[in-house]
């Protein structure tokens, strides 16, 4: 009996979890969050399922606070269950609110063990609240966070935009020589529903307010030499005395930074497959070369312009800065990265290598 | 009977006992002191196990575990288990217990402590293999963040200043920490214990601390690891995998496993400290001693305690590991020589 009783107390603490049981039931648990607002005014939209007539609907809430954790915690004011944030899949927050220092809105969601550190990251513009709701159900289905993540993974799969997580997101936003970069998500006009905007260009903690486009955002994935599963471009291209279009996708790439003082030259040889030429076969009477040298001038073009853009923004996305700061410790040293990036000379040189041409000639 | 280990055991209970605790968060400490020059700096310190082991190896026989000497090294190790505890608990309270008291989580860790003191000696010298699987899984979750990796975070070097370096060397010698155990357990070696295999055993353990801290470097800026203490764990909490929401907490797991033996192999040498006739009330010394390290153990639990403890290690690993075992080596060694001579 004595030492049953022995054994019974030293079993208690095997009892620890249980202080820390929670039960789904007494939870609501929000898988969108979308901020806006600013520091001391901060407001959280959350959006949860809930489950009614043998159907899981998408309700949404919203608090306001002084911060992000004292909006979290007020909305508890107003909802049944206990508001649980870490089966969090998108996080959304306002373009204008992200031109403010942004870890000032996500510290709780990057400290707090229990949170979700893979939940996507992006930027919206217009109506927060139009992101929480669906003004059109048809097209998108009623679980709006499955349908965001998506979008999100379909864009960052196609190159047209980037795709980070909560721990990305922190570890860019603290990085040295490499500036943060977010889709931007806004309604479209047409459907109604979330389409992808373009790319958020961010200098040191905050948004710049400068956004590429989908076009940029792919040169920028080649660039940066981290192009998601498919990158594909079209192009005009002039062959025997004819303008037509060509569609290219990105097979690989290889990227050589110089760096010379002032001076920076980024050279990219990049081999494409062709996707549709309807002109004819891409064999005939030399056109490889021909092509070659017209995409080549193309993507040159259209890296130089993303450069422009990128410096007059004082945007490092490509993480020419880690570079510096490696291996040029002059450059970096002579002040800000963001200024000193803002004032170089880079030039860029794409050579472009028809590698396939698909099944047809 | 006195027990008897292979040089095989020796070196399993060896590497546990300097990996156990320390491993997932000697990185910040490191990096936060020296920059982007930590793992030079580690590596150069590393490299010095090869020589502190072969020593230990060479004059293992010249230091005598016996009264002042025995009492010191069992406060050490007693403290060193102590802080362990204290670690451990509030790691497991941010980490995975929020809401249990820190004073149950410890009463979990002595309750099994008190188990593996309880049992035969072979279980203690043989336990830490059912941790080689454990390692080998925890390693290859770590390398699932090599796709993250910036190699560039490695660069440039030489750029940290020499009091910053010299503070670095401070923090790098937490990994060291407990190799002093080898002079004890390599007492319960027969025979001589070929250099080749000390040499290997330093290599697999600066090969897993380098790799401990390189990964954390190539994964996290700088900046980072002052706001991250346990970066390894962070990590693994980044990774996203289909079959688990929260990888970080099964390495945590690991890790506890990994800490209980580690904490047992330092029970074990203390009660080889023990004179025989203290040692024969097993159990009731046994009791004593998790309860005595339960109270001191729920003192070292806070943040503030945890930082204090680790850095007072630092220090006492030096006397310990490096300042004592020299005096009390050469002591045994000049006066031991003269006695013979006065014998002859």
């Amino acid at each position: 009996m004595k030492k049953l009783m022995i054994c019974l107390v030293l079993c208690i603490p095997f009892l620890a979890g249980c202080w820390d049981n929670l039960s789904f039931r007494d939870l609501q648990v929000v898988t969108l969050i979308g901020i806006e607002g600013e520091k001391g005014n901060v407001t959280i939209h959350f959006s949860f399922p809930s489950q009614t007539d043998d159907q899981i609907e998408y309700l949404i809430a919203k608090a306001q606070g002084y911060s992000f954790a004292d909006a979290k915690n007020e909305i508890n004011v107003r909802t049944s269950e206990v508001i649980d944030i870490s089966q969090l899949e998108v996080l959304l927050i306002s373009e204008e609110t992200a031109e403010s220092n942004l870890i000032e809105y996500m510290d709780n969601l990057y400290r707090t063990p229990r949170n979700r550190l893979s939940s996507k990251v992006a930027l919206i513009r217009g109506d927060m609240e139009s992101f929480m709701t669906q003004t059109n159900p048809q097209g998108i289905g009623k679980n709006v966070p499955d349908f965001i993540t998506h979008l999100l993974q379909t864009s960052d799969d196609y190159s047209m935009s980037t795709s980070h997580d909560i721990q990305k997101v922190g570890t860019l936003l603290f990085s040295e020589g490499k500036d943060l970069a977010l889709p931007v998500l806004q309604i479209g006009e047409e459907s109604g529903h979330p389409e992808i905007a373009g790319t958020a260009l961010f200098k040191g903690k905050s948004a710049t307010g400068t956004v590429l486009t989908t076009s940029q955002s792919k040169i920028m994935s080649i660039m940066e030499h981290n192009p998601g599963k498919f990158l594909r471009g079209t192009y005009e291209v002039e062959v025997d005395g004819k303008k037509d279009l060509i569609t290219i996708e990105y097979v690989s790439g290889k990227k050589d930074w110089k760096i010379e003082g002032d001076k920076v030259r980024m050279s990219y040889d990049i081999d494409v497959e062709i996707e549709e030429f309807p002109i004819g076969p891409v064999l005939e009477k030399n056109r490889i070369e021909i092509l070659e040298k017209q995409l080549s001038e193309q993507v040159t073009a259209n890296m130089q312009d993303l450069l422009s853009v990128l410096q007059e923004a004082g945007s490092d996305p490509l993480g020419l800065g880690r570079t510096v700061r490696a291996f040029h410790p002059d450059l970096w040293k002579r002040g800000d990265w963001n200024e000193t990036f803002s004032e170089l000379d880079i030039k860029a040189d794409a050579k472009i290598k028809i590698r396939r041409t698909g099944i047809l000639n | 009977m006195k027990l008897h280990i292979t040089s095989l055991q020796l070196f399993l209970m060896l590497f546990v006992a300097m990996t156990g605790t320390v491993f997932t968060s000697f990185q910040s400490q490191l990096v936060i002191a020296a920059g982007r020059d930590a793992w030079w700096l580690f590596l150069m310190q590393g490299l010095l196990i090869f020589p502190h082991l072969w020593l230990f190896n060479r004059y293992y026989q010249d230091f005598k575990w016996k009264g002042l000497i025995a009492f010191l090294y069992g406060i050490y190790w007693f403290f060193v288990m102590a802080s362990f505890l204290g670690y451990i608990g509030y790691t497991l309270n941010v980490w995975a217990y929020p809401k249990t008291p820190t004073f149950v989580i410890m009463l979990l860790v002595v309750i099994v402590l008190f188990y593996l003191m309880m049992s035969r000696s072979e279980t203690m010298v043989n336990i830490g293999v059912i941790l080689i699987p454990m390692i080998i899984l925890f390693m290859v979750f770590v390398y699932l963040g090599l796709k993250e990796a910036v190699w560039t975070n490695l660069f440039p070097l030489g750029e940290t200043k020499f009091s910053d370096l010299q503070k670095g060397s401070l923090k790098a010698q937490m990994p060291f920490i407990g190799i002093e155990l080898f002079l004890l357990l390599r007492t319960f070696v027969p025979g001589k214990v070929n250099s080749r295999k000390v040499m290997i055993y330093g290599g697999v353990w600066l090969l897993f601390f380098l790799q401990m801290l390189v990964m954390p470097l190539l994964f996290f800026s700088v900046e980072e690891f002052r706001l991250i203490p346990e970066p390894i764990m962070y990590m693994l909490k980044s990774q996203d995998v289909s079959f688990m929401e929260r990888l970080d907490l099964l390495f945590i797991y690991i890790w506890l496993a990994w800490s209980f033996i580690a904490m047992g192999i330092y029970a074990f040498s203390i009660l080889h400290l023990l004179p025989q006739k203290i040692r024969i009330r097993r159990s009731r010394n046994a009791a004593l001693f998790c309860i005595l390290l339960l109270a001191v153990g729920t003192q070292l639990d806070s943040k503030e305690a945890v930082r204090m403890s680790g850095q007072f290690l630092q220090y006492a690993h030096l006397v310990f590991a490096i300042a004592l075992p020299f005096l009390v080596i050469s002591g045994n060694r000049i006066f031991g020589k003269r006695r013979g001579e006065e014998s002859a």
